[in-house]
């Protein structure tokens, strides 16, 4: 028994109870302007940037444009695209044009899948923004509260907020979807050429609806007469010198298939003009009128706005699609770690290294057995042979694992890290054991035996 | 003993700790509070009685303010910086009054969304100090300021998705809600009449109302201004009249024409321009009572605006190419800042910059690489 607590130990637990409430002083300043809950809160997944040039995720919107990615899958492959006239629907191919898949892709992250502070070739935190918006396609349906067993995040928002390839996947499948909207839910855009999808101006009323099938005066508009959007307008260049504020969403993403972004002199993509609705012609203007924007918008049909251009389905072979998806594999550096609560500030944390031997991009999520673990990114991406990843750190990623000492149970405490993955298989344990010897009990920390 | 002895040093230890946590967080938490709530007030400029324009200049993540002689409007002066979410510039108030501007602006770190609730913020050029006055502004919806530049008036939206018209009071800073509409498509500012209230329009399924509201009072329908949606709304400056374009089928086209309403007690309608076919834009009036009006271009050449003044119509410098889109006379009216654009109309119409018309048929363009926002006049 002790006769004298030693002072390396007062100022340990202190420091420990000081944490903690940097932890809540933090947590509240870092609290978001609105009141929204993501999948992954508080805590931020990581995820692996790729190239530069953007040419990994063009490569992957090609496919996911023609339903290469994930084609058995309801969640991310694409369903059959309806064509036809309205009243005579029927199924088509389950395709999306490449065209306005990119351009989308570019007005809402730039195609990255990580934030501004994650380099490219490098793993780092996920794009996040405060509407939870994940990614490339900046996915929000299905991501704004966990959806998985015990109010954990569920493996397809796993996939989408840490892998490319789902997380494009998705953003095409949900576009399609609001293709598929019309004409039950939405207008028909090509009435005058049988809806036909390949033609990438009778993507108007989906694109639209991909940010919001707003109508005039509301908050979000995209209504293209809004009063409160500028008039006339020049076309949206997409190059970072024209405010947003003046534009209906779809205008931006037909500016930017016209005007591909640029790095190092060349553009991302080919350009392609594609035609806006021309609102001096009664038959566009007739659509847009205050009374036709009344569910379920039968009025609001239009004919294809001329002269209009045909999508031009990308190739993908089956070694590229194989390249892209890869075949990940779980691999972890240890199966037990230990933490000593009031030891040195490296005995305070414990890391655990996620790598993957395989190829592709590693998906993974990592979960606590306990509330008195927090492992810190909840999930992240890992990446195998055959992706370029240059940063420091690459290609495996880090898990940190610290304790919250207000729930620990005893000054000795033991659990378990699971880590899984959506795309890979197997799972792996890891024992993580928790030394909190502290003699004297103050409010918030653990009491001796 | 011993150990009560020890456990008071480690509550010590512990409270000072906390307290010096709480020290520092306060003290950030104080520093974001000031820097956020008064942008970065300079000294007062020497600002010279001479027409001077105001405009921002679009940035990625923050817009300049500048402003410029009307004779020389690239020789500029930075008054301001504006940060901003990634790609949203700030949205102003139709024009200067009295030496201040109103903006919503999404601020920086918000989700870059027109979804996200803006800031509202007044700028006062003369001391080229800014001060937030609202954070649950729409961003979209531009502000309007009183004649007397005392008042001004922003929409909001609540969380039940009803618009409400907010009055400020810009001396004492108080907010009071003038209006609230869940029923209609949208409520849009327009700006006070001669008795100080508020003139706004509606849309709905039947189109554009104009109303007016007065504080304590509820808002009144002056007339339904047209079936189909009227935009680019003014007020005349002495707040008797309003001028705004409203769509009409012409030739198997559809045209913006103008209209102006004379407000009182029989508001009536009348159409000034009525005698040029094709579009029309943003009727603007200059201080006399005049109107500027643009017009689209023709097939073979530029057309600049005209000057509706009475039975009179005059048109001021045409550009070789093109057409102009006006946007504020100078205090006194000797110049007009206009929007050119390089195309033919509606439609097609090119590439956009910023222009000053002034006297002795000059157009000057202000140079730039990236969008400018017209925010308007001082001087003379």
């Amino acid at each position: 028994m002790h006769n004298s607590l030693p002072r390396s130990r007062v100022i340990a637990s202190a420091f420990v109870v000081a944490l903690g409430l940097a932890a809540i002083l933090l947590g509240a300043r870092a609290a978001p302007h609105e009141a929204h809950a993501c999948a992954f809160d508080p805590l931020r997944p990581s995820t692996y940037e790729a190239d530069r040039l953007r040419e990994r995720y063009l490569f992957v919107l090609d496919a996911a444009a023609t339903d290469q990615l994930y084609p058995e899958s309801s969640y991310f492959g694409l369903p059959a695209v309806e064509v036809g006239p309205r009243g005579n629907r029927v199924s088509g191919p389950a395709a999306v044009p490449v065209e306005v898949l990119r351009s989308i892709g570019w007005v809402e992250s730039t195609l990255t899948m990580g934030s501004r502070s994650t380099k490219f070739e490098s793993i780092g935190p996920a794009l996040v923004s405060f509407d939870c918006g994940h990614g490339i396609m900046q996915v929000t349906s299905g991501m704004t509260v966990p959806l998985g067993a015990s109010g954990l995040p569920s493996s397809n928002q796993i996939a989408v907020a840490t892998s490319d390839t789902h997380n494009v996947a998705r953003g095409a499948r949900i576009l399609a979807a609001k293709w598929n909207d019309a004409p039950g839910l939405r207008p028909v855009a090509g009435r005058d050429t049988g809806g036909a999808p390949t033609l990438i101006e009778n993507w108007y009323y989906a694109t639209w609806s991909y940010n919001g099938f707003t109508g005039p005066g509301s908050k979000q508009s995209n209504h293209p007469l809004d009063p409160n959007l500028g008039w006339p307008r020049s076309e949206y260049r997409c190059n970072g010198t024209q405010s947003r504020t003046r534009y209906p969403y779809q205008e931006l993403v037909y500016g930017c298939m016209a005007n591909p972004a640029e790095r190092d002199g060349q553009d991302l993509w080919p350009a392609v003009q594609a035609t806006l609705p021309d609102f001096s012609q009664p038959q566009f203007f007739n659509a847009m009128r205050l009374g036709s924007f009344s569910f379920p918008y039968r009025e609001m049909d239009i004919p294809t706005p001329q002269p209009a251009h045909r999508t031009v389905a990308p190739t993908v072979s089956a070694a590229d699609r194989a390249a892209l998806i890869g075949s990940p594999r779980l691999g972890i550096d240890s199966t037990s770690v230990a933490i000593q609560a009031n030891g040195t500030p490296d005995q305070v944390t414990a890391t655990i290294r996620v790598a993957n031997p395989g190829t592709g991009v590693l998906s993974w999520s990592a979960t606590a057995s306990d509330g008195f673990l927090i492992v810190d990114p909840p999930a992240g991406s890992a990446v195998g042979s055959g992706i370029v990843c240059t940063a420091a750190g690459c290609p495996d990623t880090e898990i940190t694992v610290t304790i919250n000492p207000t729930l620990l149970p005893a000054s000795r405490a033991s659990g378990t890290i699971t880590i899984n993955s959506p795309n890979a298989p197997g799972t792996a344990t890891i024992r993580v054991q928790v030394f909190a010897d502290f003699e004297v009990a103050a409010p918030g920390t653990s009491r001796s035996p | 003993m011993a150990l009560q002895s020890r456990l008071r040093r480690l509550l010590r230890l512990v409270s000072a700790s906390a307290a010096l946590l709480a020290l520092v967080a306060l003290g950030a938490a104080f520093s974001v509070i000031v820097r956020s709530g008064q942008a970065d007030p300079r000294p007062e400029l020497a600002i010279s009685d001479r027409p001077t324009l105001v405009f921002a200049e679009f940035g990625l993540n923050a817009d300049e303010i500048l402003i410029a002689p009307a004779e020389d409007p690239n020789d500029r002066t930075l008054i301001q910086t504006v940060p901003h979410a990634s790609g949203w510039g700030l949205n102003p108030s139709p024009q200067l009054v009295n030496g201040r501007s109103a903006y919503t602006v999404l601020p920086a770190g918000v989700t870059p969304n027109r979804n996200s609730p803006a800031e509202l913020w007044l700028l006062d050029v003369d001391t080229a100090s800014a001060t937030r006055l609202a954070r649950d502004a729409d961003l979209l919806a531009a502000p309007v300021l009183a004649q007397d530049g005392a008042v001004l008036a922003y929409r909001r939206t609540e969380g039940s998705g009803a618009q409400s018209l907010v009055r400020v009071d810009l001396e004492t800073r108080t907010r009071r809600v003038l209006h609230t509409d869940g029923s209609s498509f949208g409520l849009f500012p327009v700006g006070f009449d001669d008795d100080g209230a508020l003139l706004f329009t509606r849309l709905t399924p039947d189109g554009t109302d104009l109303l007016r509201v007065a504080d304590g009072s509820a808002a009144e329908l002056i007339l339904h201004a047209s079936d189909e949606i009227a935009r680019d709304w003014s007020v005349a400056p002495d707040g008797d009249a309003v001028a705004f374009v409203a769509p009409l089928l012409q030739a198997e086209r559809i045209v913006h024409q103008t209209q102006v309403i004379a407000l009182g007690d029989q508001p009536s309608v009348e159409a000034p321009a009525a005698s040029l076919s094709g579009e029309q834009y943003a009727p603007t009036w200059r201080r006399d009572g005049a109107l500027a009006i643009g017009r689209e271009a023709t097939d073979t050449s530029g057309v600049g605006p005209i000057v509706v003044d009475g039975a009179n119509l005059s048109p001021m410098a045409a550009p070789s190419s093109g057409f102009d889109v006006p946007l504020g006379w100078s205090v006194v009216g000797g110049y007009l800042a206009v929007r050119h654009f390089t195309g033919s109309g509606s439609q097609s119409a090119g590439e956009e910059t910023l222009l000053v018309i002034g006297p002795a048929v000059s157009r000057v363009v202000v140079e730039t690489t990236s969008e400018l926002i017209f925010l308007g006049w001082i001087g003379a």
